[in-house]
């Protein structure tokens, strides 16, 4: 106990205030006039620093210096987790959108839990089924009602991998419907032949969106941001 | 605003705004902790009331007759690793994102459970990542109205009782019986 009691007196001791227009005298007042000669040293010890330069004052105590570490470093941590945070992103699943490999992408955190995302909207999302993050296009939000398969494709290729397959050889018009239950989304790559997405693993929580996709930032050169896709269909009779 | 008007009245000097400026480098102090505190409440561990019966009689088992709930430590580090049945689980309500739900884990990826009422079959698979959770009430929105939950949605276990004296202690998850109707894969 008497050991750790003068630590944890230097930790608790207040700092001067950085805004205080004059200098406190150090600790041991040798005398009143050379007190305002000599720079102020807040936590260095009075004799601590007599052979080199002293540490400037902002260093304070290794043990401070440690504790004010941790703390910037939660703070950016909460920036990183809750605001705003950059990623690597590689996979075809995306293609006409991001490319296979090299992409980074500016994922906006406030957008966490599907909060203010759209139909349509470019999500990162943790994976329900094993413990990897995909980024995917959001399809349906809870209420919709969505296509469980790959759209049939006609123009003779095959459907898609996977559970679009079957439909694909159906011919146009195929698949069944379902709505997307509450607290759930859709989600869907681009590249829909080689995307394994909701139509794999149905409907995701949208406590598994981690944020919303705002922009490629790859080299910063080719920066551009990401819109929602979605665009209202011209129908021909409003000409 | 304040700070500006404490700043202010620093620059005029005076009792009063030595006074301000002590107050307001302590709050700024004291803010700086804040950032830490919540990493640690969100990835190490935290203290949270239970609510609601669905626990019961493991935990609130007094929701009939007190508006006392159950203080437990929920446990945050590694929580989606080495999940086993038996271990009570906080998750994120797939209903709900916002809401955090507190269930048994009753079938691990690859079990046959046999469902409950609500659920629309008789059998259910647990499909690979998911978990099957249940609550020990009767009053249990769980597993049987929304299926499996994956386990990405878990975000932590509760792993001590804090607050009622006569039941603190190490929640001893693996005493607690197995539940039947649960085909184990391995």
């Amino acid at each position: 106990m008497p050991s750790t009691t003068p630590i944890l007196r230097r930790l608790l001791r207040p700092t001067r205030p950085r805004l205080s227009p004059q200098p406190r005298p150090p600790r041991p007042p040798p005398s009143s006039s050379s007190s305002t000669t000599t720079p102020p040293h807040t936590n260095t010890p009075p004799n601590g620093g007599a052979t080199g330069t002293p540490a400037p004052s902002w260093v304070g105590h290794p043990l401070r210096l440690i504790l004010t570490t941790l703390k910037f470093v939660a703070f950016t941590h909460l920036l990183w987790e809750y605001v705003i945070s950059m990623a690597p992103a590689s996979g075809p699943s995306m293609l006409p959108t991001f490319e296979v490999l090299g992409e980074w992408l500016l994922v906006s955190k406030l957008h966490r839990f599907g909060r203010g995302v759209a139909v349509g909207d470019v999500v990162a999302y943790n994976i329900p089924i094993n413990d990897e993050v995909g980024v995917k296009r959001v399809l349906g939000l809870p209420g919709d009602y969505v296509l469980m398969e790959t759209p049939a494709d006609h123009h003779g290729a095959d459907g898609g991998v996977g559970a679009g397959a079957g439909v694909g050889s159906q011919g146009g018009g195929g698949g069944s419907m379902i709505q997307v239950p509450k607290g759930h989304c859709w989600i869907v790559g681009d590249n829909l032949v080689a995307s394994r997405d909701s139509r794999y693993f149905g409907p995701v929580p949208l406590a598994l969106i981690r944020g919303k996709v705002i922009a490629t930032v790859r080299p910063f050169s080719e920066f551009r941001w990401i819109d929602n896709a979605l665009r209202k269909a011209d129908s021909p009779d409003e000409d | 605003m304040a700070a500006r008007w404490a700043w202010g009245s620093a620059a005029a000097g005076g009792q009063r705004s030595k006074f301000l400026r002590q107050v307001s480098h302590y709050l700024i102090r004291y803010a700086t902790w804040i950032p830490p505190l919540i990493w640690f409440n969100a990835y190490v561990a935290q203290v949270t009331f239970i609510r609601g019966p669905s626990m019961y009689p493991f935990l609130n088992p007094h929701y009939n007759d007190s508006l006392r709930e159950d203080l437990c430590l929920v446990w945050k580090l590694y929580a989606q690793e080495g999940l086993r049945r038996g271990m009570v689980v906080v998750f994120r309500n797939p209903y709900d994102p916002n809401k955090t739900t507190v269930k048994r884990i009753v079938g691990l990826p690859g079990d046959v459970v046999r469902t409950k009422p609500p659920y629309p079959y008789e059998h259910a698979a647990v499909p690979e990542g998911h978990l099957w959770v249940e609550g020990d009430g009767d009053k249990s929105q769980d597993s049987n109205y929304y299926g499996p939950i994956s386990a990405r949605l878990v975000t932590g276990r509760v792993t001590h009782v804090v607050s009622p004296w006569e039941r603190a202690g190490r929640v001893r998850w693996w005493e607690h019986p197995l539940r039947a109707g649960v085909h184990r894969a391995a």
